[in-house]
């Protein structure tokens, strides 16, 4: 086994994992594959997706809160309306962002979790490999052991590799991560 | 040519594809991305007429780089002016790279333009997201969407593609739309030949098109021009375009050039002191005495026992060796210095050894 420990700087779409060979920018959804999420209690897969739906940050206009997506969001996450798929995810300090698709009317969805409005936030995403290869499996967690603060971990697992991927702000004076520079530090442990 | 770069070539021109392909132009480097979107969907011919010229050595058909990137910015940007809502074509300007002062990422020009536009613009006024990224995004695709829905069937119709292209073209020609567009872009608008509602047809005697191609032979040394002179040379088709040839004597000439010189220096100076020590010639000869006089200034003085001084050596290894038989030769190398020390006499062609013996014996 191989250790490399090293930092990064985030820019642009920073940390974004696509169910599909293309940049996010030119992502044609309907050529995606579904990401499963699951939800982790205690580390093992939980049959209710509740403190999800609690974590789901409501930033959305009025206009919006019409649109079938927003208006049965906790339904969509319990996993009522199948066609809905997520298509990628991103990660940031304290937030998951998923990105919604629907396969039959070809509408598009937004949500973010925010790991301040859930007790706990631990979740599973497996990936499907984009050339027909092995699922990659994405552990994300937000957790209290940064002095007080929560850290944003993503234990990546793309055989034969694993990464223990640590989220930071560039200034730990700023709280906004979706304006406010970021870099991660990664563990990374190679021929397992 | 990349993978995806090949995947928007040569596609039917369904509205799917071309909202693909539009989404796909908006990443990365607006002239490149504009000129593969664009080739998806001009006419190949209406291209060699005006942008292609046969190339003297090759015989074949080159496009002139620069007039057709600057043409297909201009066409990209003609569309969104032509077919969308003032507000909607700011924000696909944004996207695409051709607002002035937006010149970040992607992601960074969504956020600034944002900050600038949410108050004013009907797409934004209602909306709102922490993640503003992925609401113009959002709000950008379903623009392309529509767009795609539109230029769908204008390209599958022909006449009204040729129209369009053409249009846009007499735009180019009359320099009447930038490549980058400053806000607010409701002047552009009514400056181009897509006045809303009013599709206009623009009189043929506006186009002031240059029918040849300026050549430029340029010689500069460090960016400064020493010599200019521009050829035109007429050529068939509507172009107007620059080709530029510079010579450049950059610094690094220079240098070899300096280098070579002090080389050259060098070695010739070299030389010249080697000759010097072998002809061992004192710096003052004739009519001149090396002894020092009352009559001297204090200057001579010095320089007549500085002169003493270093010709000791000299002195001493005369009074060492043999100046006689096979040595002639190098005895006559030194006949000047011994004639100036009256060690010589040229009447018998004989040094004065015992006078050579003494001389050593006094140092």
């Amino acid at each position: 086994m191989r250790l490399l420990e090293y930092r990064l700087d985030l820019t642009n779409h920073g940390y974004t994992v696509i169910g599909g060979d293309m940049h996010y920018e030119a992502l044609v959804e309907r050529k995606c594959q579904p990401i499963r999420m699951t939800n982790l209690v205690s580390g093992s897969p939980a049959n209710h997706v509740e403190n999800l739906i609690h974590a789901v940050d409501k930033d959305w206009g009025e206009e919006e809160n019409a649109d079938f997506f927003y208006a049965n969001y906790a339904d969509i996450l319990r996993g009522k309306y199948p066609e809905w798929q997520i298509i990628s995810f991103r990660i940031i300090v304290g937030y998951i962002c998923l990105n919604f698709y629907n396969f039959k009317t070809e509408k598009t969805g937004y949500l973010g979790l925010n790991a301040e409005l859930s007790d706990a936030l631990d979740v599973q995403f497996d990936v499907p490999g984009a050339y027909g290869g092995p699922d990659a499996r994405y552990l994300v967690s937000f957790d209290h052991s940064n002095g007080g603060k929560r850290r944003t971990r993503v234990i990546e697992f793309a055989e034969p590799v694993r990464r223990e991927i640590d989220f930071f702000f560039k200034d730990p004076t700023k709280t906004n991560p979706f304006s406010d520079s970021q870099y991660v530090k990664i563990a990374e442990y190679a021929n397992l | 040519m990349a993978k995806s770069d090949k995947a928007i070539q040569n596609r039917p021109k369904n509205a799917r594809d071309i909202c693909d392909d539009l989404k796909y132009v908006r990443n990365g480097d607006s002239i490149k991305r504009a000129r593969d979107f664009i080739a998806t969907i001009l006419d190949s011919n209406f291209v060699k007429e005006n942008f292609q010229y046969i190339q003297p050595t090759s015989q074949r058909y080159a496009t002139a780089g620069n007039q057709y990137d600057d043409f297909c910015c201009i066409y990209l940007i003609s569309i969104f002016m032509a077919f969308l809502s003032e507000d909607d074509a700011e924000i696909m300007l944004m996207a695409y790279g051709f607002l002035e002062g937006f010149d970040d990422d992607l992601g960074e020009r969504r956020k600034k333009y944002w900050e600038y536009a949410h108050k004013d613009n009907e797409r934004l006024k209602r909306k709102r997201r922490k993640d503003k990224d992925n609401l113009l995004r959002e709000i950008e695709n379903g623009i392309i969407e529509y767009l795609a829905e539109t230029l769908a069937g204008i390209i599958n119709s022909s006449e009204q593609m040729s129209d369009f292209t053409n249009r846009v073209y007499k735009d180019f020609c009359n320099n009447r739309i930038p490549k980058k567009l400053s806000l607010p872009i409701a002047g552009y608008l009514d400056n181009s030949s897509f006045v809303k509602g009013n599709l206009a047809e623009t009189d043929a005697a506006e186009i002031k098109v240059q029918h040849y191609r300026v050549i430029t032979f340029k010689v500069s040394i460090c960016g400064m021009v020493i010599y200019n002179h521009k050829t035109k040379i007429p050529i068939a088709g509507n172009t107007d375009e620059e080709d530029e040839e510079i010579f450049d004597i950059s610094k690094e000439h220079i240098m070899a050039v300096f280098a070579g010189i002090i080389c050259l220096t060098l070695f010739v100076s070299t030389h010249k002191t080697w000759q010097n020590l072998n002809s061992l010639n004192p710096p003052t000869i004739d009519g001149y005495t090396m002894e020092p006089s009352r009559n001297d200034t204090p200057e001579e003085g010095q320089k007549k026992q500085d002169w003493t001084s270093s010709a000791v050596p000299y002195i001493e290894v005369i009074s060492q060796s043999s100046i006689l038989g096979d040595e002639k030769a190098q005895a006559g190398a030194v006949k000047p210095f011994l004639h100036n020390l009256n060690l010589y006499r040229e009447d018998t062609d004989v040094v004065d050894e015992a006078n050579i013996a003494s001389l050593g014996e006094n140092q």
